[in-house]
């Protein structure tokens, strides 16, 4: 048993090794979109001050070392800094990037903050010039934020902020915008992946049955998670071709019937229809059974016509 | 092109290279952020966050080892903070009826489509599924799974003792009917 559980383990691997799936379209889009953003960044609070519009806005949220500088400024400016953080990278669910643009024309003030919690900075800052205190307050706390008065950031990293009394001279900050987080954790190797392909991978084909031509499929549902989440939900078949009969039974463990059908197009989301359609346990086995015949008469007898299947919840 | 000279390219900020390098990996990547986060939604969204990190950390790569070993990680992890941020990585999850019925014919599991072991993995429970993941797949030793979940190296263990004699109970349940 322990050899056959080892050889489990390595099919599980060799499987996978060079096992591709499908990709949408979208989430290549939403990379270069992200990278986009990044890269503008970096050039916002590189220090090419610009007049240019900087954006930002992405799904991955904390923002790392921004700095903030500002001269003379009179415009109102949002800025969604963010950064990537390999700490704790917060996966938006929406992985549409919506960028925000900002308009950062003569002045400007580059963006603010490193926060560890906060999901998505987003500093609004009005501006109206003048003569800054001397002392910035508060430097050890969350800087910046909807206040009057002047930060001078100087190291994005630090909290503590040199206070520089004299604002007449627009300064640039020198930052260092992106801390470029090292992935957490050193990236190792995993062991170097098998280079040939796989070979498990092919269909177990079927001999064709006699002539039996009657088809279809149901995907090799081993459980369904009735749940509503799309994914796995129901039990049905598909892509049948040619079935003139179908009936399909489906028993629990102990042999209670729980769901028949003649329709190829039913569909069983884990009830039991003996007992007004409860819902059947987590973890129930079940067992079906499918009796199809072809325009010919012939029996369909392919492995899939029975098997064992079952509810998770 | 090889992976260095891509690499490189990308490193220069060269668009037609980052594709290049998205086109060359990206199908096996989905693949493994699909054993992770098995919502296909949530894996898209991993597997763009998980490129978006090895395009940024691109020159933390030491050339050491192997490229697409690198990236694998990456994917890995990021999958692995997208179920922690779920909190949907419950080690206590236990089925106690799979149990029974483990070892089964050894053929059955190499007559198994990759796509049907994917639904077995799939189908396990988060904690059951990322550990044997990692352990069985990857590659990973306990003591490393250990420190990335949080939990000791014996719950590891455990859990991959649970979660092969699941997959045995199911593999076996399928064919024994």
């Amino acid at each position: 048993m322990e050899n056959n559980q080892n050889h489990i383990e390595e099919m599980f691997k060799e499987a996978f090794a060079n096992h591709e799936m499908e990709v949408s379209s979208k989430v290549w889009a939403g990379v270069q979109s992200t990278l986009a953003t990044q890269a503008s960044a970096t050039i916002a609070s590189g220090g090419l001050l610009a007049k240019a519009a900087a954006f930002i806005g992405i799904s991955t949220l904390v923002a790392i070392g921004a700095v903030n500088e500002y001269r003379l400024a009179t415009k109102a400016v949002a800025v969604k800094a963010n950064a990537m953080e390999a700490e704790q990278p917060n996966v938006a669910p929406n992985k549409s990037i919506e960028t925000t643009i900002v308009q950062a024309e003569t002045a400007d003030f580059i963006a603010v903050e490193s926060k560890e919690t906060s999901p998505v900075t987003q500093v609004t800052k009005n501006i109206k010039v003048i003569a800054p205190e001397p002392t910035t307050k508060d430097n050890g706390g969350k800087m910046a934020v909807n206040s009057d008065n002047q930060q001078e950031s100087s190291e994005s990293q630090d909290y503590a902020i040199a206070e520089e009394p004299n604002v007449d001279k627009p300064q640039l900050p020198e930052t260092k915008p992106e801390p470029a987080p090292q992935l957490n954790k050193k990236t190792e190797e995993p062991a170097k992946q098998n280079a040939k392909p796989s070979t498990t991978a092919e269909t177990p084909k079927q001999e064709e049955k006699k002539h039996c031509i009657a088809r279809f499929t149901h995907e090799a549902k081993t459980f369904i998670s009735p749940d509503g989440d799309g994914t796995n939900d129901c039990f049905t078949t598909e892509d049948a071709e040619n079935v003139e009969r179908f009936h399909i039974s489906i028993w629990t463990r102990s042999g209670e019937l729980v769901f028949e059908s003649s329709d190829i197009n039913f569909q069983w989301c884990g009830t039991n229809h003996s007992r007004g359609g409860e819902l059947l346990e987590d973890r129930t086995m079940c067992y079906y059974q499918i009796d199809a015949v072809d325009s010919e008469g012939m029996v369909y007898t392919e492995r899939n016509a029975k098997g064992s299947i079952m509810v998770v919840r | 092109m090889t992976d260095d000279e891509l690499i490189d390219k990308c490193l220069q900020g060269d668009q037609r290279a980052q594709k290049a390098l998205f086109e060359k990996f990206s199908r096996k990547m989905m693949s493994v952020c699909m054993r992770y986060v098995s919502d296909r939604e949530q894996a898209e969204d991993v597997l763009q966050d998980g490129f978006v990190k090895v395009f940024s950390h691109l020159k933390s790569f030491k050339r050491e080892g192997s490229f697409e070993g690198w990236i694998r990680r990456t994917m890995v992890n990021t999958s692995l903070d997208h179920l922690r941020k779920k909190r949907n990585m419950n080690l206590d999850t236990d089925i106690s009826e799979a149990e029974y019925l483990a070892g089964e014919d050894e053929n059955v599991v190499g007559k198994m489509r990759v796509e049907e072991l994917m639904k077995l993995i799939q189908g396990m429970p988060p904690g059951y599924r990322t550990v044997f993941n990692m352990y069985a797949i990857e590659g990973f030793s306990h003591q490393e799974i250990a420190n990335e979940l949080g939990v000791t190296e014996s719950t590891s263990k455990t859990q991959f003792r649970k979660a092969r004699t699941y997959l045995m109970s199911l593999i076996g349940e399928r064919e024994n009917i």
